[in-house]
């Protein structure tokens, strides 16, 4: 997707060490595309979500840099979806999705249609009124997902976001990822420690070593989009996922 | 718990009809030991006699009651403006929580009666309602401070970073973030003050003594003094039913503010 190679972040060098002593990941040297779906895979605890976390400038780097190439006009904003569904249980479902423009202080006029047009994209309509506690695990983390568009953001950040759901909701929610994907013309870095949802979702996947984190594979997927249960079959897909599992395992010192 | 309809209405019905029943087999075996023995009633008034007492004082009481109530009231609301108000500073100055949390603490430690007569004296006699509504005020004031500062420090910290990455304001981090979540804190907190308050008054009222209170627990002394044990009790009575509906008020709106979303209040029926 996206229109040729114009890049959106680029990661230079990049070194996060925390207080303690801990170094998440150094000399990191990446770039995301603009309209680009890159997967982020590596071992438990190697540094993912805080590259990510950095992406979002959550947190800062200790040196290199995160250079991001705004659009002309500004405009460009992130969506960020965490491991949990991060809902505020004291509200409803439709005012946590519209929170993000609730904060920007847009008129309420212009948040509605918005926000009733990001519920049926993510198949929650006529659920406006619940509350969190009301709903599934995978309505909430659809809920999650719904509030992280409400911007139309560039980038959209996921951290690991279906990893508490079932075999079943998480591929269903990977379909919906993906269709959102493409309807939006967003860029999707996702952070997984699934092998194959990383090849069944991507176009590229940056394997990383465990921690400090380094790239040990760059791995384009080519496959067409949409991709569909046929995709899985494949023996194209077998290829890939042994591919991906190899570099993963060679990240790894046992 | 595990009883899924635990409101149908023959349960509802014995929630009320059994406290009820046992309350009323109480009074009438309190009644009836006494008139069997012959207890004077400087000694235990049969409840008949207390009823009459409460009948006979009932407009005196009444203004008794009406005093304790408007000090503990007053002393409550401003202690909850005072302790959510002070709360919300702390979080917001990390300065200034370090240099007066010390000394809520050392308000909350020393015990009212010991401070009572030096409250007393500093306002002056010809104006003891002043210092009952700061003795009440100090002891109901802590709960709401600890408890809402605990509510608005234990917010969800992926919550928190959502909030930074849309450039949220302050004012919008404190208003849409952390006073949400200190909610049910600032009601549990509330619970403990509203009783706390009326004890803060009951107490300072017994030390002010006197005569210069006018409250229900003045009126418990004074009966006392004159060994009008029926009226002693009456009163008593009276200012338990404050204590109680002072909690069920604060329960129920409790559960008003909370029901749909709070895993404390949800309705059991709704489970
Ligand atoms: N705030 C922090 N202070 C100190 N160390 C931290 C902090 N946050 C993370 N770390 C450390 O950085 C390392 C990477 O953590 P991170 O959460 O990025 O891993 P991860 O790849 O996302 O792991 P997982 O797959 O289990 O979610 C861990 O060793 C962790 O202990
Ligand atoms: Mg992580």
């Amino acid at each position: 997707m996206g229109d040729a190679q114009s890049p959106l972040v680029t990661i230079d060098q990049a070194a996060k060490t925390f207080e303690g002593g801990v170094t998440a990941f150094e000399n990191l040297s990446l770039t995301i595309d603009r309209g680009s779906f890159t997967s982020i895979l590596g071992p438990s605890g190697c540094g993912k979500s805080t590259l990510l976390r950095a992406i979002a400038n959550l947190t800062g780097v200790t040196s290199g840099s995160i250079g991001w190439k705004l659009e002309d006009n500004g405009h460009d904003s992130i969506g960020f979806v965490f491991q949990e569904p991060t809902l505020m249980p004291w509200a409803t479902l439709q005012r946590n999705v519209s929170l993000p423009l609730e904060l920007a202080r847009l008129p309420a006029a212009a948040i509605a249609p918005k926000r009733d047009h990001m519920l049926a994209l993510v198949d929650l309509s006529g659920f406006e009124n619940a509350y969190p506690r009301e709903l599934s695990g995978g309505m909430k983390m659809r809920a999650s997902i719904a509030r992280a568009l409400i911007t139309d953001p560039a980038l959209l950040l996921l951290d690991e976001p279906f990893a508490a759901l079932d075999e079943i909701t998480r591929e269903k929610l990977n379909d919906d990822l993906l269709a959102i994907w493409q309807r939006q013309a967003c860029s999707v870095v996702f952070v997984t420690h699934s092998v194959y949802e990383s090849v069944y979702l991507s176009e590229r996947i940056i394997v990383l070593s465990e921690r400090p984190a380094r790239i040990v594979a760059d791995i384009s997927i080519d496959a067409p989009y949409p991709r569909t249960q046929e995709f899985r079959l494949s023996p194209q897909y077998a290829d890939y996922c042994r591919q991906v599992s190899q570099a993963l395992r060679s990240g790894i010192s046992i | 718990m595990a009883d899924a309809n635990q409101n149908t209405p023959a349960q509802r019905a014995a929630k009320i009809l059994l406290p009820l029943a046992l309350g009323l087999f109480f009074l009438a075996s309190w009644e009836g030991l006494v008139a069997l023995y012959d207890i004077k009633p400087f000694v235990l008034p049969a409840p008949s006699a207390i009823g009459a007492a409460l009948v006979e004082n009932w407009a005196s009481l009444m203004v008794s009651a009406w005093a304790t109530l408007r000090v503990t009231i007053l002393a409550f609301v401003l202690a909850l403006i005072g302790g959510v108000a002070l709360a919300v500073l702390f979080t917001q100055s990390r300065l200034l929580e370090l240099a007066l949390f010390p000394y809520a603490v050392v308000l909350q430690v020393t015990p009212v009666v010991a401070i009572a007569p030096l409250i007393l004296i500093w306002v002056g006699f010809d104006r003891v309602e002043t210092a009952l509504l700061i003795l009440a005020w100090i002891v109901a004031f802590f709960p709401i401070l600890s408890n809402t500062t605990l509510g608005l420090k234990s917010t969800d910290p992926n919550l928190r970073e959502l909030f930074q990455l849309y450039g949220a304001s302050r004012w919008q981090v404190l208003t849409r973030l952390q006073l949400p979540n200190a909610t049910p804190y600032i009601l549990a907190g509330m619970k403990i003050s509203g009783g706390l308050a009326l004890i803060g008054a009951v107490v300072a009222e017994f030390v002010a003594g006197s005569g210069a209170a006018t409250g229900l627990a003045w009126r418990i002394v004074e009966a006392g003094n004159r060994l009008q044990i029926p009226k002693m009790f009456a009163a008593l009575l009276l200012l338990s039913l404050l204590g109680v509906g002072i909690f069920f008020l604060l329960s129920w709106l409790e559960h008003l503010l909370l029901r749909r979303w709070h895993e404390s209040a949800i309705d059991q029926n709704a489970r």
